[in-house]
């Protein structure tokens, strides 16, 4: 799964796939929490899927895509409209920019360059609960959740490929 | 390449970045304002929604299930032997209880212990446990067809739970104690001391505002204490679990993770709070004499004492 330095346009077919895939990871997140081990602290596989998509995807994910799903798992989450959406707008940026320096690298550095974005988006969260709730949040179950997306990297690599086989297949039915 | 770069630059960019992330910090101030038409909308697609995340879960749940039956064999044999000495001790403690219950009746009766009266109550089960750490808080399958009104009071068989925080047609959003924001009036349950339990996001609850001259013991009950009317007194908050000089925990009496079916206490509505006799329905702090640990006007023994006793004389 090489990465190209720059990423086209969006195209409308593309783009819904990329939907269908982040609004099902959105669910499965949520569907997570039935564990006791992540009861309030699921793994951000939302965020872990931009990032991918961001870097590896041949076309940059449509903002509508970003808002839709965000505000529909704050929805779902009782978390403020927007907090979600703003912290996939900020990965997804990040993903850009980051795309034509991770060409040609070890997936360990994707993987380093991957975590970094995860601590970012966990201070994102922390200020934004801060900010909002006005109050101080225990710290230890954002780390808790934002370690084991981190972990869980090679399994979104692994989802993310299924949409790629899946696009593959689009193309050749066409 | 050169216009490909353009348009890349053109449909990514970023300052278009930039804008959309501040118009979803906005979003997010103007959700703290609590404009009732974003509640509404909010309230209408997590309905339309509920059903898949209900069904996504499907596998969750029994996979979930599963991993705590592993869990549980390992336990099973450890707990054996001690239930088999649990066993013995209980059968002594029978006869006990026996007794003790009927003295409890009596002294119900005689330090009328405040009972949530004219409250209806709506049995629902929990359709969707919130994932994030954003907020701690579970979806109910009952709703404002079934009576719920926001600021209801959910609860299990042992104890508090939390707050109706979001009402839709037939769903609606309960607060954990656990959350952030839940802040719930309580008394020590040996002394009855007033104190505030808060969430902090964690399992575990922070004990505050406690009197300087309040004794705590690590294992005491902290119960609702009904003051500002919302939540019925007596309700079991948790137990005192850690005492240090900076902070006092709680370990909260229901097992939140492991929700299925509560129990939403709401006022009726022509009773709508906030409650005029809400100083009837509250627990007040014991005066500080020798009889501490008593009810008011009966010590520990059943006796009436100081003025409960003048009147009888």
């Amino acid at each position: 799964m090489a990465i190209s330095s720059i990423a086209s346009p969006p195209t409308l077919q593309h783009q819904c796939v990329n939907f269908a895939l982040m609004f099902i990871v959105a669910f499965v997140e949520i569907a997570l929490a039935y564990f006791p081990l992540f009861f309030g602290v699921s793994p951000k596989l939302l965020i872990a899927i931009v990032f991918l998509i961001a870097i590896y995807d041949e076309e940059q994910n449509h903002f509508i895509n970003l808002i839709g799903v965000g505000l529909i798992y704050d929805m779902m989450q009782s978390a403020p409209l927007g907090y979600t959406s703003g912290a996939m707008i900020l990965v997804n940026l990040f993903g850009i920019l980051s795309r034509h320096r991770l060409k040609n690298v070890q997936q360990s550095l994707i993987w380093l360059e991957y975590a970094t974005v995860m601590i970012a988006v966990m201070f994102y969260t922390w200020i934004c609960i801060v900010v909002i709730n006005q109050g101080l949040p225990a710290v230890m179950p954002l780390v808790f959740q934002y370690s084991v997306t981190v972990l869980l990297f090679p399994v979104m690599i692994g989802i993310y490929k299924l949409e790629l086989s899946l696009l593959e297949l689009m193309r050749r039915l066409k | 390449m050169a216009t490909e770069r353009k348009k890349g630059r053109r449909s990514g960019g970023l300052f278009t970045h930039l804008i959309i992330f501040l118009v979803c910090v906005v979003l997010m101030l103007a959700g703290k304002a609590d404009i009732t038409a974003m509640n509404s909308l909010r309230s209408m697609v997590a309905g339309f929604f509920t059903p898949l995340a209900e069904a996504v879960s499907v596998p969750f749940r029994a996979l979930g299930i599963m991993i705590d039956g592993i869990e549980n064999v390992a336990q099973l044999r450890e707990e054996n032997n001690s239930l088999k000495e649990e066993v013995q001790q209980l059968r002594r403690w029978e006869n006990e209880v026996a007794v003790l219950l009927a003295e409890n009746r009596q002294l119900r009766a005689l330090s009328k212990f405040p009972v949530p009266e004219g409250m209806n109550a709506v049995s629902a089960r929990v359709i969707a446990i919130n994932a994030d750490s954003f907020a701690h808080a579970v979806m109910i399958d009952a709703g404002a067809k079934a009576g719920i009104n926001k600021g209801d009071t959910v609860t299990t068989m042992d104890g508090l739970v939390g707050m109706v925080v979001e009402v839709g047609e037939f769903y609606a959003q309960v607060l954990l104690i656990t959350d952030l924001n839940a802040m719930i009036p309580v008394i020590l349950s040996g002394t009855s001391w007033p104190a505030v339990t808060a969430g902090v996001n964690a399992s575990l609850l922070d004990l505050r505002f406690v009197p300087a001259q309040a004794e705590i013991k690590q294992g005491e009950l902290v119960q609702t204490s009904g003051h500002g009317g919302l939540i019925p007194a007596g309700l079991p908050v948790g137990k005192v679990v850690q005492i240090t000089d900076q902070r006092i925990r709680v370990k909260p009496v229901v097992d939140l993770q492991r929700l299925s079916f509560v129990t939403v206490l709401s006022w009726p509505k022509e009773n709508d709070m906030p409650r005029d006799d809400v100083s009837d329905q509250s627990y007040s702090p014991l005066p500080d004499d020798t009889n501490s640990f008593s009810l008011e006007g009966i010590n520990a023994f059943g006796q009436k004492v100081g003025d409960a006793a003048n009147e009888e004389q």
